[in-house]
């Protein structure tokens, strides 16, 4: 299958973060029968070269099987999208061409996905078929690819390599994938970041740090969102030995479709000491009781911090 | 005949246009052209001074930690703390490791594949550049990927992951690092050195270290022909990358590494340099004026004054991005230039021979893994032998306040500037080293340093002119931090911040 990437208001992160791929990513787009007609960071062809592949592309000479949009739509300034150009023009119309032109178009990434960085700012970036929580985007509720697909979301800044990986694998194999509301492969994305966290326990017990440098849970003070975050950071470890939450780094909800949130990082927004935004499903007053009961029963060696994590 | 040309340049992190004038087939006129602006400065504006830990990385993919360790220092700096040592060190480890994986990513995936270009047909060199630097399918882009991973490992075993974590914190680091994980790094930068002793530079890094002049790097060829060091030598010296790309501009380093036990001072010194004499770095000779800039004041302004009111109509302005300059001087930014600050014999042996060209610019790049590994390895050893010290002093920060950090990323000096003002961040001005690199024209009429390189480059085929490419790329462009910068028809300048 033919792919072409295109990188648009973003920061080339998710690029980076796919070369971490745990095999050797060239390998793996063999393996797959991935022809990459073009990636920005990769491909040697000269400017001619890649201008006729364009036309070519638009002109369906040659085929788009898969579309690969790295960053966000770029609307800004005042809905003109100069802020990012491509050959003079708004790049957001070559976005919008191309897109109509594939069989699967890919938002790689939470900017690409949601509109992530710049998309609460003057940038005004959105996301290809999302704008945060509601559907839309810059390609509308409706659009469809050429084969009736909408735009597959792979949130997270950046995407986890086995995130691209999983889902090539399964549109060149022709696999089902079972889409989440916000257009995210069910299997890949249905675990919290909590799970599989090392600070478990200290939450469980309801040991919470109020500052950096401890071994407690981060949840209650320090901004963690990894109850509230679907992504399997702490399944599939990020090149493949840890995760920030692990490492004393609160989770940022980055593959949230609000990233970057429009209030503070690393302070939890709390009511009466107890988190606002708490873990999917859960009855507060019975969450509180259980905190509380759970404090009461919290070992010394947690307590005491002497647990490594 | 004047031509024109606009030439997207491709391998670059972010995009760039690259609009020259050439008559009878040299380049006269030459303008840089990001297309890409995301208002970072804007978008900080009105956050918890924090907030910057995670908003700075994502200015960049590849410098993301860069921008994390200057974002951090800034803090540090506002609220008048010092790290401890062990956080001085972890922190270091973290720095080394982006800029070695990424000069090895950058020479390899970026710069090399060039001389694969079509044009190269009739050079002897063809056939072996293909196999070995030809994107997706050449034996090094394949190797060096596995060995950029293995080092990357080393930040995500400190942070978390790699790009975009935030361990770096105001008065040291997030959480503590334990004998475990220290000895993992320890393995992993032990195998990076064998590799870029058996792959790369063919000989024992002490050995690369005594190569003091030219001429023993000549010698240093010939006895290891296939070398990284001879191969690009000899590729070099067939394609003219010893005469072009020169600037003849000074160089600026904010020091490399702070020393933990005094982070005030780094193991490569902070430096202005005019290739001959090393003269003391104060960062408060740093000004930006926006003389061909669209903004309204023409002042040359240190970045805690600076102001980015725009004036569209403002004549003679040809850009987005200010002019930055250290004492009125421009400056390039980047390897060559923290060899000099380092006094290394060989770098100014070749300044000497040969200028800023293309050749000793890259050069530079292909040599400082060799140095930084060593870093690496002697920190790791060092943050082994101090496990029981603390990693982090709470601060106790001032609702008011200003401070600066600077750091050496990959690509050379990155500043940040942060005003803070009822807890809330007021104003931050980040000054990357591609705003050095690709600056405009100043308040004197001076041009920017790749602007100036590009002057009088000889294009031979103006389809496919692929000597901009080399003299660009071994300026290792970063596109994507564009800050300030914004469209304007068509002569539109977007570089830096």
């Amino acid at each position: 299958m033919n792919l072409y990437w295109l990188q648009s208001g973003g920061c080339s992160g998710d690029t980076m973060s796919m070369l971490n791929y745990e095999g050797n990513i060239f390998k793996l787009f063999e393996n797959l029968n991935i022809n990459i007609l073009w990636h920005p960071s990769l491909s040697a062809i000269d400017s001619n070269t890649h201008d006729k592949l364009l036309q070519d592309i638009l002109d369906e000479k040659i085929a788009l099987d898969i579309l690969c949009i790295e960053g966000n739509v770029v609307l800004g300034p005042n809905n003109t999208g100069l802020f990012d150009t491509f050959r003079g023009k708004p790049k957001k119309e070559l976005i919008k061409k191309l897109s109509y032109k594939a069989s699967y178009v890919i938002a790689v990434g939470t900017c690409a996905s949601f509109g992530g960085i710049g998309s609460y700012d003057e940038m005004q970036g959105v996301g290809l078929q999302f704008h945060h929580t509601k559907e839309g985007g810059f390609l509308g509720k409706e659009f469809r690819t050429k084969e009736g697909n909408k735009v597959i979301n792979l949130p997270g800044c950046p995407i986890h390599p086995k995130a691209l990986e999983n889902i090539l694998y399964k549109i060149t194999s022709k696999s089902p994938i079972q889409f989440t509301k916000r257009n995210t492969d069910k299997e890949y994305y249905n675990f919290t970041v909590h799970q599989g966290c090392t600070r478990n326990e200290y939450h469980e017990y309801k040991v919470e740090e109020k500052d950096f440098g401890e071994r407690g849970c981060m949840f209650f003070h320090m901004g963690c969102k990894g109850p509230t975050t679907l992504a399997p950071c702490n399944k599939y470890l990020w090149n493949e030995v840890n995760s920030k939450t692990r490492a004393g780094v609160p989770c940022f909800g980055c593959t949230r479709s609000d990233f970057p949130q429009p209030y503070p990082f690393f302070q939890t927004r709390n009511i009466i000491g107890t988190p606002l935004e708490l873990p999917k499903g859960v009855d507060r007053a019975h969450y509180l009781a259980y905190k509380d009961m759970a404090w009461a029963a919290a070992p010394q060696r947690l307590i005491k911090r002497t647990q490594r994590v | 005949m004047k031509i024109e040309l606009d030439i997207p340049l491709n391998r670059v992190e972010g995009d760039l246009d690259i609009k020259v004038t050439i008559h009878n087939n040299k380049i006269i006129e030459a303008k840089s052209i990001g297309t890409l602006y995301r208002g970072f400065e804007n978008i900080l504006k009105g956050r918890a001074p924090l907030d910057s830990l995670v908003l700075t990385p994502r200015i960049c993919g590849i410098c993301s930690l860069s921008h994390l360790l200057a974002a951090a220092k800034a803090l540090d700096n506002a609220y008048k703390i010092t790290p401890p040592p062990q956080a001085v060190r972890i922190r270091n480890i973290s720095i080394l490791a982006e800029s070695l994986q990424s000069d090895l990513r950058q020479h390899y995936l970026m710069f090399m594949p060039d001389f694969t270009n079509e044009i190269y047909n009739d050079f002897s060199f063809f056939s072996q550049a293909n196999s070995l630097y030809k994107p997706f399918q050449g034996y090094f882009p394949r190797k060096i990927l596995e060995i950029t991973k293995e080092i990357l490992k080393i930040i995500a075993i400190l942070g978390g992951q790699w790009p975009h974590t935030s361990h770096i914190v105001p008065g040291g680091i997030a959480s503590k690092i334990y004998t475990p994980e220290l000895l993992e790094i320890l393995n992993l930068a032990i195998k990076t050195k064998e590799f870029l002793e058996n792959e790369i530079y063919c000989q024992s890094l002490e050995e690369l270290e005594k190569i003091d002049s030219y001429n023993s790097l000549e010698k240093n060829i010939s006895r290891y022909p296939s070398s990284q060091q001879a191969i690009f030598t000899n590729i070099a010296k067939k394609t003219n990358l010893f005469n072009i790309g020169k600037t003849g501009y000074g160089y600026i380093s904010y020091g490399v590494v702070d020393n933990p036990l005094n982070p005030n001072t780094s193991f490569i010194p902070a430096g202005y340099s005019d290739g001959k004499n090393i003269y003391q770095f104060n960062q408060e000779k740093i000004s930006e004026d926006s003389t061909y800039a669209r903004f309204k004041s023409d002042a040359s302004l240190h970045p805690f004054d600076g102001k980015t009111e725009v004036d569209i109509e403002k004549k003679d302005a040809y850009t987005w991005v200010k002019a930055v300059r250290y004492d009125s001087k421009v400056a390039q930014t980047g390897p060559l230039a923290e060899f000099l600050m380092s006094k290394d014999p060989l770098f100014f042996d070749l300044v000497e021979k040969f200028g800023d060209s293309v050749y000793v610019r890259q050069l530079a790049r292909v040599f400082r893994p060799a140095k930084f590994i060593k870093y690496i390895i002697d920190l790791t050893q060092e943050a082994l032998r101090n496990i029981q010290e603390e990693v982090y002093i709470k601060p106790h920060p001032n609702k008011n306040a200003i401070g600066y950090g600077l750091t050496a990323a990959a690509r050379g000096a990155l500043g940040h500037w942060i005003k803070i003002k009822d807890d809330k961040i007021d104003s931050y001005q980040i000054i990357s080293p591609t705003t050095w690199n690709g600056s405009p024209k100043d308040i004197n009429g001076n041009y920017g340093p790749w602007e100036k390189a590009l002057l009088g480059l000889e294009i031979k085929v103006q389809d496919n002119p692929v000597e901009i490419g080399h003299v660009i790329r071994s300026f290792d462009p970063c596109l994507v931090c564009t800050v300030h910068s914004i469209e304007n028809k068509k002569l539109t300048y977007k570089i830096g911040f």
